[in-house]
């Protein structure tokens, strides 16, 4: 069960690295998974599209105002894993 | 019949294309559908005209906040029918409230109309506002014995306003253009003329039907032509961006597809759609890909095409286009026919106010522009140095002017800025009755080009000085500045215009360097790079940035914030 958590978890977390390194240029290293997204430049556009990115990639539900609630990497992907685990 | 208005053509359609499929409503992006012909639109419209009957006087402002949907459509086409003038906004939320009280405020709304859901939880008291909830049949009984008369049922002056247009910059100040019917049906005639569009071209459509674009494009030209539009909400494109291609691919069948938006749509295309969804898409029939509202790249043209092409998309379908909503949408237009123009300009020359030509291959640092096409029939355009107010000659840089009858005759009750902006006159050849625009560009050979925003210009020793260009110094001379966070303005001090960068820095680094050099390297590669002096420079916290929803700078606010001691300063040069 927890290890089911922590693959999500980290599938996630890695997706959103990349997609973050992709779109503003940063290299996956430089990316604190604990920092707000906003230090990256994160704009609402790019927040909503990566919401609906993540909707597909996992196949659940998430809010429009995801990236706003939870503005860290791993707290999305807390969000993410917890979903996913309920669901299944 | 040339001189219909939006509901002389309404009317048409529902006579002589009654089965024709008006709109496609895409509730999700794609699974969910729901489909309405031109007759029983205009059934529609009819019943919510009879439902506003008696609840108001002739050019009183109805305020349009219905959430998007055929609802919103119907509301905007009633209004019409009955001599109501159209406000299209937006339903309030816990963000946008206070705009909606601006805007209120400002034209005096008889009421606002909304879905019933929205009207029951809006506090009228908070806006000072009657919210309508009409309610609409949702089976319309067609063997009911009431006679529909395909007739108009006001009379239209053409001068009459159709609606007023809120541009969605200022939120302390909004301004409303005045659209009136004479505008509405010129422009469209322009755009249809321009964009060959006809009855048989299929409109595809996830812009706001607020905005300007999305309003012409979602709502005028289809029922002005009778064109099917597929529609879905902006939300649902900002989802799934897939989604929009999807649409236009899925749609092929129906016709030749005319869609397009900002260029950051054509961005989150590329970074949002995988080879994997972009398998299915045939884009073959995506005649008109238009991009306005917003500067339009080179780089993200190239790059959506290079993407795009093994699925049928043709880079000559792009169509660049410069507009606002003072001039109704559209203001130059190039040949549908050819792909973009894209000119390399010598980046030198653009700060001496001159764009000349370069072909790359020496060693000056040049600046792409792409074409937004030659003036339109009938309009006049000019390009107008903007402290002289003297016209420029070919190759200069200066504020584009327009006169003809797409431009409005202003702002909704405001009489000083209207004779500012929308009356201006040349000082050397008099010619007068100009919009002053506010966006500045050049000539080649009848070719538009834009170049940047008046406002945010710096002009220091009487050069101009685009602050993006100051930035990008910034940025490359040191990378661990926050690319993309940061301003470059003037101030007045004893009446000089002087230099101002304001940039976000990681507290971390902080630690590392020394702040001291960092303003001084700054300095110095200003200074060499462009021979300028900088006044401040000015390091504040991290995410303490005010951008705009599109992570685009607000650098006007950030001066306004510099001079008002409202940033959050770690260190400042002074």
């Amino acid at each position: 069960m927890c290890d089911e958590k922590e693959v999500f978890n980290k599938k996630a977390s890695d997706w959103i690295i990349n997609k973050i390194s992709l779109i503003y240029k940063i290299p996956s290293d430089h990316i604190d998974v604990d920092k707000n997204l906003s230090d990256y430049g994160l704009d609402s556009i790019n927040a909503i599209a990566i919401t609906g990115e993540l909707e597909e990639l996992f196949e659940i539900e998430l809010p429009s105002a995801l990236l706003w609630n939870c503005n860290t990497i791993s707290k999305i992907a807390e969000y993410i894993s917890a979903q996913k685990l309920d669901k299944n | 019949m040339n001189q219909n208005t939006i509901i002389h053509a309404l009317i048409n359609n529902a006579s002589v294309r009654p089965d024709k499929i008006a709109y496609i409503f895409l509730l999700d992006g794609q699974h969910k559908k729901q489909e309405i012909t031109f007759y029983e639109l205009y059934l529609k419209v009819l019943e919510y005209s009879k439902l506003l009957e008696g609840r108001f006087n002739k050019n009183d402002r109805a305020l349009l906040c219905y959430p998007w949907g055929l609802e919103y459509i119907i509301s905007f086409l009633a209004c019409i029918n009955n001599g109501l003038i159209a406000v299209p906004i937006f339903p309030p939320n816990t963000i946008n409230n206070s705009r909606i009280k601006k805007i209120i405020a400002d034209c005096t709304p008889k009421f606002a109309l909304t879905s019933s859901e929205v009207a029951e939880k809006t506090d009228e008291a908070d806006f000072g506002l009657k919210f309508l909830g009409l309610h609409l049949n949702e089976q319309q009984n067609l063997n009911e014995t009431t006679k529909i008369k395909f007739e108009v049922k006001n009379d239209f002056d053409f001068k009459d306003i159709a609606l007023l247009q809120y541009t969605s910059g200022s939120t302390s100040n909004p301004k409303g253009v005045i659209v009136t019917h004479s505008n509405m049906l010129a422009n469209s005639k322009l755009i249809t003329q321009n964009f060959q569009h006809d009855e048989n071209t299929v409109s595809v459509n996830w812009l706001p039907l607020y905005h300007d674009m999305g309003l012409m494009n979602g709502i005028i030209q289809p029922v002005l032509l009778g064109m099917t539009c597929a529609i879905m909400s902006p939300t649902s494109f900002l989802k799934r961006p897939f989604r929009w291609l999807k649409a236009i691919s899925d749609f092929k069948e129906l016709g030749l597809i005319t869609s397009g938006g900002p260029n950051f749509s054509y961005e989150i295309c590329c970074n949002y759609i995988d080879e994997e969804h972009m398998r299915i898409l045939d884009l073959s029939k995506w005649h008109i890909a238009y991009s306005g509202a917003e500067p339009i790249r080179p780089s993200t043209l190239r790059r959506f095409a290079d993407k795009f092409t093994p699925c049928g998309f043709n880079y000559k379908n792009f169509y660049p286009l410069y507009g606002l909503a003072e001039a109704t949408l559209m203001a130059s237009a190039g040949n549908i026919n050819d792909e973009p123009i894209i000119k390399k300009i010598e980046t030198e020359s653009i700060k001496a106010g001159r764009a000349i030509e370069t072909d790359g291959n020496d060693n000056y640092n040049y600046t792409e522009v792409v074409g937004c096409g030659t003036n339109l029939d009938g309009q006049k355009l000019l390009i107008v140095n903007p402290s002289t107010l003297c016209k420029c000659a070919e190759n200069e840089i200066g504020e584009i002017w327009i006169a003809g009858p797409c431009v409005s005759n202003g702002y909704w009750d405001k009489p000083d800025i209207n004779k500012e902006i929308f009356d201006a006159e040349t000082k050397d050849t008099n010619e007068g009755h100009f919009l002053r625009t506010g966006d500045l560009g050049f000539f080649i050979k009848n070719e538009l080009f834009v170049t940047g925003r008046l406002k945010e210009l710096i002009i220091i020793g009487g050069k101009n000085y685009y602050p993006q260009d100051i930035e990008l110094i910034v940025e490359n001379e040191y990378k661990d500045i926050r690319a993309g966070c940061g301003a470059a303005f003037s101030i007045d001090i004893n009446d000089e215009e002087k230099l101002v960068i304001v940039y976000e820095i990681h507290r971390k680094y902080l630690k590392h360097i020394n702040i001291e050099d960092v303003i001084s390297s700054i300095r110095r590669a200003v200074s060499q790079n462009l021979g300028l002096n900088v006044y401040d420079i000015v390091f504040i916290e991290t995410s303490s940035f005010p951008k705009t929803s599109s992570g685009k700078l607000q650098r006007l606010l950030v001066k306004q914030y510099y001079l008002n001691n409202k940033l959050k300063v770690i260190k400042s040069s002074l």
